[in-house]
């Protein structure tokens, strides 16, 4: 612990189920045997009482995620414990020979991995794979085993686990397979389960859903829980005490209602002024980031202007055999300009199909789209409304001339950077696209939009691979506006990124609205980013529109059933303001 | 199943089609004139009687579609008429020489696989570094050594120095031993790097996390969890070599002065023997769409997420 962390952990009891003292991680640097390795946990101390469940939370790189690692001892290659303690009931595991710790892994401290969507053997039944656990332990012979996986299937929340339990990984949804990885985790039950980042691969209600499971299911067998967490609000509603660690260092610790109403360390209250779940949307209207929407869209009592109009919106896509998946059905919504629309939903709900479909991406089945005043449905052409014969070639050129005042920032910003490109040839990609000016003219618009972004100007000639996340993702703006579109979608842009930079990035997308009066269409399945920047939301569930409306009125007084399930399963709630 | 099943055939018999009609092309427009090398080349003293006879006799002296045609109808029938040098039965001939062949493409898959594949196991389940390096080396070596080179010296040093192993002949399993590991070598290389790689790969995933914060040891990481998924694209790879090991018979029968159908091979295209050539080409398409429709057959056992057949048959 270092000098400057504020501790009010309790008394030292000595009836410590975990105690880690002054850990110490270094990676080999640039994975080879050779050059200093690269300490990436500096003395991290902590405790974990039994029963207890403490959340260690912080941003990425924090070093949050190794600790959790080198507690089981199953660090990644080339990361090594170069100091300190874990002791375990007592035991140091740091000294245990690999059959020793053999025994402690899965019997002794259980582990609830990040994605359940790769963290099952593909290959392998699900009941088998939990009967496992069991049989590495010796504390069950084959059909026992199996027998009992059932059972452990069931317990951790899996409907009809009998048939689940002969079914494979990749015919169960995320969810489920969390489930699959928690009976996985409780089968030998382990005085201690590290639990790193469980839930946020998976929807809000899921995610609300399976923590409450695990925790009826640790509180009724006295399993202490390690929570590795980057949301603040999972771990203000789920933990007896926080631990908050940044740069490999444990900074603030504490009974949780404490450390987040109360932060000490700077890092803490910076933390939680950012996290965007914290009941924001019962503050919407006061010092949200919002911009102001032009009072001439409506204020006049004329008809307001609409820069996008979607009427009766559809899309399908074929299913083996003759079934068809409603990916989209009969949605509407509009956006005027300088204004910003949200589409909510969780996955599969249909928000990017709807978003690929504004872009003219994708081939709507039916309905109309207009951006600017042109048919974007008429131009792809839809199933029912074929695009003209002979036309098609106009039609592509009027495609090709919208995408100039369509553009989009996507979800994931190191996949959607060409790496091989400098940054200045990502932003000024469109532009040579469209060719628009010369080279000299190209760089100096490039540069423009670069500023426009706050980005600094020497990052123009760095690859993007040399650039932060939040970088990543200004770059990926700068390039939307270099065109000087009017709408520009957003289809989660914040998703893959800390909280903190989360919220710089909002505040710079508000900005640069309010500055251009761009529209901006935002899918997001995040309730807490929706308040902090739309003006109008839209509700989506299995492809329709359940509601839509301002947000303060969405958000603080839903009118359907599923908004409102939305709304209580985002984390958080326990900090909201009183 | 059964849908899936029949477009396979179909396309099975597109491919054995493609294969005949494309050999009889190449064949036409080479250079050479297969009676004129029957009748003993530019030495020949054969009348002009004598060789409009053998021309008759062949067919040869008819227009290209027909004869084309003639040759499709009998090959449906699995004739490939005789032979122009030897006047034997072209099937009789490739049926007789194809079991020596299969014993030792046989054989050789056999090697490849268990050495191939025991070095990529025991290369990602060394803990020791130099071990590991080592062992990954190897595969390198052995693709880079073509075949027939290292035929004559396995003949040179084992046969000729150490007088162990017989360097020629079809004489039992003894002769068996070194054109199997001439042809294995580069097979095996090929399957060690690509399972070593696939293991590398699989040993990184998350679900081996998960098995190993459940408790299981090593050996049960290793071949219970990372292999089954590993074994896929080495399958892929298997069965290419399968195919191309019949091709590789060519070189290796001629070095070790074998009789299979890689002579019989050879000595074909070296007379322009186009009934026998064709029924080669033909007998080597077919053993490729065999093995890989075996192979498509064998993924959905391996990999529960490969439904090929369910998605056609649907």
């Amino acid at each position: 612990m270092t000098d400057e962390a504020a501790v009010d952990g309790g008394p030292e009891d000595g009836s410590a189920l975990l105690e880690v003292r002054d850990l110490r991680v270094a990676y080999a640097a640039g994975g080879g045997s050779r050059g200093m390795p690269r300490e990436v946990v500096h003395g991290v101390s902590l405790t974990v009482r039994p029963g207890e469940v403490v959340a260690v939370v912080g941003e990425s790189g924090s070093g949050k995620s190794t600790t959790a690692h080198a507690v089981l001892g199953l660090l990644p290659l080339g990361g090594e414990v170069t100091g300190g303690e874990v002791r375990f009931q007592g035991r140091d595991l740091l000294a245990l020979d690999e059959r020793r710790m053999r025994a402690v892994r899965g019997a002794g401290i259980g582990f609830i991995p990040q994605d359940p969507t790769v963290s099952l053997n593909p290959v392998r039944r699900v009941g088998d794979q939990v009967a496992e656990a069991l049989l590495v332990h010796g504390l069950a012979d084959g059909r026992g085993a199996r027998a009992r996986a059932v059972e452990l299937l069931a317990e951790a929340g899996l409907p009809a686990p009998h048939v689940r339990a002969r079914q494979y990984p990749h015919e169960l949804s995320g969810g489920m397979r969390q489930r699959v990885l928690i009976a996985i985790a409780l089968a030998c039950r382990p005085r201690l389960v590290v639990a790193d980042e469980p839930t946020s691969a998976l929807d809000v209600t899921v995610q609300r859903q399976i923590l409450d499971h695990v925790a009826g299911l640790t509180r009724e067998n006295g399993t202490a829980v390690l929570l590795i967490t980057h949301d603040l609000g999972v771990a203000s509603d789920r933990a007896d005490r926080i631990v908050v660690m940044s740069g490999g260092e444990v900074v603030e610790e504490g009974p949780a209602a404490r450390v987040l109403r109360e932060p000490v360390h700077p890092y803490t209250k910076n933390l939680t002024a950012a996290a965007p779940g914290l009941g924001a949307w019962r503050t919407v209207g006061r010092g949200d980031s919002r911009a102001a929407v032009p009072s001439s869209a409506s204020a006049d009592g004329t008809a307001p202007r609409r820069i996008v109009d979607v009427n009766g919106l559809g899309k399908d896509f074929p299913l083996p055999g003759k079934a068809v998946l409603h990916a989209v059905e009969d949605v509407s919504f509009h956006i005027a300009p300088g204004e910003t629309f949200a589409l909510v939903g969780e996955s599969g709900s249909g928000k990017s199909t709807t978003a690929r479909l504004v872009l003219g991406l994708e081939r709507a089945t039916a309905g109309r789209i207009e951006v600017a005043g042109v048919d974007v449905a008429a131009l792809t052409g839809t199933d029912d409304r074929p695009r003209p014969r002979g036309g098609r070639r106009a039609a592509a050129r009027e495609l090709r001339g919208l995408r100039r005042r369509v553009q989009v920032v996507s979800q994931n910003p190191y996949a959607s950077l060409d790496p091989r490109f400098s940054v200045g040839d990502v932003i000024a990609e469109p532009l040579r696209a469209f060719g628009v000016g010369d080279r000299a003219e190209r760089r100096e618009l490039a540069a423009a939009s670069a500023a426009q972004v706050a980005l600094p100007p020497d990052v123009l000639t760095r690859r993007p691979a040399e650039l932060s996340g939040g970088q990543r993702q200004r770059v990926a703006i700068a390039r939307a506006l270099v065109l000087r579109p009017d709408v520009v979608v957003c289809d989660e842009p914040t998703s893959a990124l800390d909280v903190s930079v989360q919220a710089q990035i909002l505040d710079l997308l508000t900005g640069l609205q309010h500055e251009l009066g761009l529209a901006l269409l935002f899918i997001s399945h995040d309730l807490a980013v929706v308040a902090r920047i739309a003006h109008r939301v839209g509700v989506m569930r299995r492809g329709r529109l359940v509601e839509s409306g301002p947000v303060e009125r969405v958000l603080a007084d839903p009118a359907h059933a599923y908004t409102r399930e939305l709304l209580d399963a985002v984390p958080g709630r326990r900090l909201a303001p009183v | 199943m059964a849908r899936y099943l029949l477009r396979r055939l179909l396309q099975a018999l597109f491919v054995l089609w493609a294969a005949f009609t494309l050999s009889y092309a190449i064949l036409f427009v080479l250079p050479g004139d297969p009676v004129d090398i029957k009748l003993g080349g530019i030495e020949s003293t054969a009348t002009p009687a004598e060789i409009a006879a053998v021309r008759d006799k062949y067919g040869i002296g008819e227009p290209l579609p027909v004869q084309y045609a003639k040759a499709l109808r009998n090959a449906v029938q699995g004739d490939f008429g005789h032979s122009v040098q030897s006047g034997a039965d072209v099937r009789t001939t490739i049926t007789d020489a194809l079991p020596e062949t299969l014993k030792l493409t046989g054989f050789a898959l056999l090697l490849a696989v268990v050495f191939g594949g025991g070095i990529a196991l025991l290369a990602t389940y060394a803990r020791n570094r130099a071990i590991r390096r080592l062992l990954l080396s190897i595969p390198a070596v052995g693709i880079s050594m073509p075949a027939f080179w290292v035929g004559l010296v396995l003949i040179q040093v084992v046969s000729f120095q150490w007088r162990a192993l017989p360097a020629l002949g079809n004489d039992g399993f003894d002769s068996l031993v070194l054109p199997g590991i001439t042809m294995a070598l580069p097979a095996g290389a090929f399957i060690a790097q690509v399972l070593a790689k696939s293991m590398t790969t699989a040993l990184a995933a998350p679900y081996v996390d998960t098995a190993r914060a459940k408790g299981a040891g090593r050996a049960r990481i290793h071949l219970r969890h990372a292999l089954r998924n590993a074994s896929l694209p080495t399958l892929t790879v298997v069965g290419v070599l399968a195919g191309n090991l019949l091709t590789e018979s060519v070189v290796v029968e001629t070095v070790f002065s074998r009789a299979g159908l890689g002579r019989v091979t050879a000595f074909a295209v070296d007379r322009q023997d186009i009934p026998v050539v064709q029924g080669v080409v033909v007998l080597s398409a077919l053993v490729f769409v065999v093995v890989s429709l075996a192979l498509d057959l064998l993924y959905p056992v391996l990999d529960p997420r490969v439904t090929t057949a369910r998605a056609a048959a649907a």
